[in-house]
């Protein structure tokens, strides 16, 4: 009721309220030219903040308003899924800050937490200007518009409604593309984790004890006290800071750290191993108490996160624009244009919420106008959370940021020649400060900790210990922040390898019937292998990569993510048209079309750029040579190795490429439709429910 | 006095663990009783612990989308 309210108020008092909203314009003004001008002086996180909370509120009280009323007529009488198929279970008409909350917490993971930290090697400023006007033009239209058609439709998912609305060929495509992108978005964020844990006995001791911690919690809720997951979630809390605090009592330990001291390839196959259990064990077992677990893990940390910018305002030390906009950057590779756009997916846009918009959340929404502040403001407060990682990337020193995101074939594998390489990009930084900082987050090294989740563990661990602690405290708030996003990012993996296990068993069924049998054992181990094994090979691909594997990995999974955008923007462009609100199609049409610009552009690079760090092709040409002439460059170590390189260079133009002819496909079959809607006077029919007078109450 | 902070307390931990109920998308084991009772009188309502398992499995299955 939230709107209607706004609009009372607005009756009572316009001039007040004009006014208000004049002043948060202003103030958002103000801020994001601070932001965009100050160039001499170090500028303050907290302008960061004034920019993105001003324009996020004008763009939900204005923009969000308007796509509700004009293109959608949203309309409180007519009854919502959750009412009209009422069953107690998954149709629930729910509260709606408490909706908020669940939406958000299955948007929001490790993905605009990484992004914004990997795109700082850029300077603030293109990253941050990308986040706020992406999310408010792009994202958040994406999943507000999503979740609007998906609660027309019963709460269907994006796939059937594709089937539906353009056809099944389009409705095909798009799943292969959904099952495309969890395979690669599993595999990267299990390198973020990889490349978090190597050679920390901290750290793996401590994620490494989540997992008895999660049987005890499975244990409780089953057994024990059926249902309680609150209590279960206290006990498990207060076991997990346990197991942070002995962390370091293990790492100080000479005879135990060693037990969980790994590297990166062992680590990648414990990983794969646990990521084939947790597909295969009862949900209860382990899955279920880690997400509550991750859940609440997670809106905590992002809380405290708002909270300690805000108390410490903290001074950004990247400057605005480095010179890395060119594309020389040892981070990722690639200009900024097209390469930003791909690098920062969530936070801006992403088009895995389109899953989340037609899952859940339109079955529990218990009013329409209660869809602005779900789907709107939820991918608004997931923008906020990149902004926050844009700031814990940059308060850092430049030269200790480059230290821990540059893999070692850019930097030198030892503190000195890291140091000096780094001094002559003109980011000055000494050896000293660089061993200072390891030692002070009690880690071996910090040097080439590449992923983003290390980097934003010391920016964490800088503002949290300016609020408690001190510096003595550094080393426990830095593992306690890898140990946050390693959880919701493990959940990740066991959550996708089973519903990557499913959705293969749906479309592997559609050949060979038993295999869709969910309770056959044969036919979940057979799937749940195939599923480890495709990002279990990205994932081990990515750990031995000489360039460091995110350097191939994220890009990858930034385009395929961007990609499963222009595929939920192109069904809701096609709804719309159909609707007979040709007038506004803009509202999805022009993020689409900036989408399929820089994702097209982007994939292209990624295939045929004469640069070997930027074109697939061109690397496993490069190689091929180095193997030809006996010559291997100094981080492969064996001609195995390099034949693997050419191999896997060769397979991700082929992958890059299948993406591009699949979206290609999608929009080609939805433009047949969108002719036929746009030649025709009246509107097309949808499949969109017919209006039911709601029988609830006030419900907001 | 100890005894009113004590249901202080109590209700208080009654809305949280609402909240986080409904953040973690569970849904209330009474209110699924009620709607039974209600729209469907002749089924026998599972116990709770029954309820809870269907429930997870249902949870994690093919639905159980979770972003990145």
């Amino acid at each position: 009721m939230e709107l209607q309210r706004n609009v009372q108020a607005k009756k009572k008092n316009p001039f007040l309220k004009a006014l208000l909203w004049i002043g948060i314009a202003l103030a958002g003004g103000i801020a994001l030219s601070i932001i965009a001008l100050q160039r001499d002086e170090k500028i303050n996180a907290i302008w960061f903040v004034v920019a993105s909370l001003c324009t996020y509120a004008i763009a939900y009280r204005f923009y969000a308003r308007f796509i509700a009323t004009k293109i959608f007529s949203l309309n409180k009488n007519n009854a919502t899924p959750a009412e009209r198929y009422a069953d107690g279970k998954d149709y629930v008409p729910t509260n709606k800050w408490v909706l908020y909350g669940h939406h958000f917490a299955a948007i929001a993971g490790a993905g605009p937490l990484v992004g914004p930290t990997l795109a700082a090697q850029m300077g603030y400023l293109p990253g941050t200007i990308w986040i706020i006007v992406g999310a408010v033009l792009a994202g958040a239209v994406q999943d507000f518009v999503i979740l609007i058609i998906s609660m027309r439709r019963r709460g269907k998912s994006i796939g059937q409604i594709a089937k539906e609305e353009i056809g099944p060929v389009g409705g095909m495509l798009a799943l292969i593309g959904v099952f495309a992108i969890m395979v690669i978005l599993i595999a990267v964020l299990a390198l973020v984790v990889v490349n978090a844990l190597k050679s920390s006995p901290w750290g793996t001791y401590t994620i490494a004890m989540t997992i008895p911690i999660a049987l005890f919690m499975g244990v409780y809720m089953r057994y024990l006290r059926p249902g309680r997951v609150g209590e279960a979630s206290i006990i498990g809390f207060g076991l997990l800071i346990f197991a942070l605090v002995s962390g370091q009592w293990v790492a100080d330990s000479p005879t135990l750290a060693p037990l969980f001291t790994f590297d990166g390839e062992t680590l990648a196959w414990m990983l794969i191993v646990y990521g084939f259990l947790a597909s295969v064990l009862p949900v209860w077992m382990l899955l279920a108490p880690r997400d509550y677990l991750s859940t609440f893990l997670k809106v905590g940390v992002i809380g405290m996160m708002a909270l300690g910018i805000l108390i410490v305002m903290p001074e950004i030390q990247m400057p605005a624009l480095t010179k890395f906009i060119d594309g020389t950057g040892p981070v990722f590779a690639g200009n900024l244009f097209p390469f930003l756009f791909i690098t920062i997916a969530c936070g801006a846009i992403s088009g895995f919420h389109a899953l989340i918009s037609s899952g859940t959340s339109p079955k529990l929404i218990a009013n329409e106008q209660h869809a602005p502040m779900i789907g709107y403001a939820g991918m608004l407060t997931e923008s906020f959370v990149a902004i926050m990682a844009m700031v814990a990337a940059t308060l850092l020193t430049p030269g200790i940021y480059f230290a821990i995101n540059s893999p070692g074939a850019a930097i030198g594998t030892d503190v000195a020649t890291a140091a000096t390489t780094i001094s002559s990009w003109g980011f000055t930084v000494s050896a000293d400060e660089i061993n200072e900082l390891a030692k002070n987050v009690d880690e071996e090294s910090i040097l080439s900790r590449t992923g983003g989740a290390p980097s934003l563990a010391v920016g964490i661990a800088q503002i949290f210990s300016q609020v408690i602690g001190g510096p003595q405290l550094m080393a426990f708030w830095y593992h306690f922040a890898i140990l946050f996003e390693a959880v919701f990012i493990l959940t990740t993996i066991d959550a996708g390898t089973r519903v990557g296990r499913f959705m293969l068993q749906d479309l592997l069924g559609q050949i060979y019937k038993p295999l869709r049998k969910t309770d056959s054992m044969p036919a979940v181990y057979f799937t749940s292998a195939l599923v480890v094994a495709g990002w279990g090979y990205f994932l081990v691909v990515g750990v031995t990569d000489p360039l460091g594997g995110i350097n191939t990995l994220w890009p990858l999974f930034g385009i395929v993510n961007q990609m499963l955008a222009a595929i939920a923007l192109i069904v809701a462009t096609t709804v719309i048209l159909k609707m007979g609100k040709k007038k506004f199609v803009w509202v999805t049409l022009v993020p689409l079309a900036w989408l399929m610009i820089v994702t097209f552009y982007a994939a292209w690079q990624k295939i045929f750029s004469d640069i070997p760090k930027i074109g697939f092709l061109k690397q496993a040409e490069v190689m091929k040579e180095a193997i030809a002439s006996g010559n291997l460059p100094a981080t492969v170590p064996s001609m195995e190795a390099a034949k693997q390189l050419v191999f896997n260079s060769t397979l991700n133009a082929y992958l890059t490429a299948i993406f591009m002819l699949l979206i290609l496909g999608v929009l080609i079959d939805a433009m047949r439709i969108w002719y036929k809607a746009i030649k025709s006077e009246k509107p097309l029919e949808t499949s969109e429910e017919p209006f039911v007078q709601t029988k609830l109450g006030d419900v907001s | 006095m100890l005894n009113i902070l004590w249901e202080k307390l109590k209700s208080l931990l009654k809305i949280v663990f609402y909240i986080g109920k409904g953040i973690s998308n569970l849904p209330d084991y009474e209110a699924y009783v009620k709607h039974l009772k209600e729209k469907h009188p002749d089924q026998t309502p599972p116990t709770e612990k029954e309820f809870f398992v269907e429930l997870l499995e249902n949870k994690y299955g093919a639905n159980a989308k979770r972003c990145c």
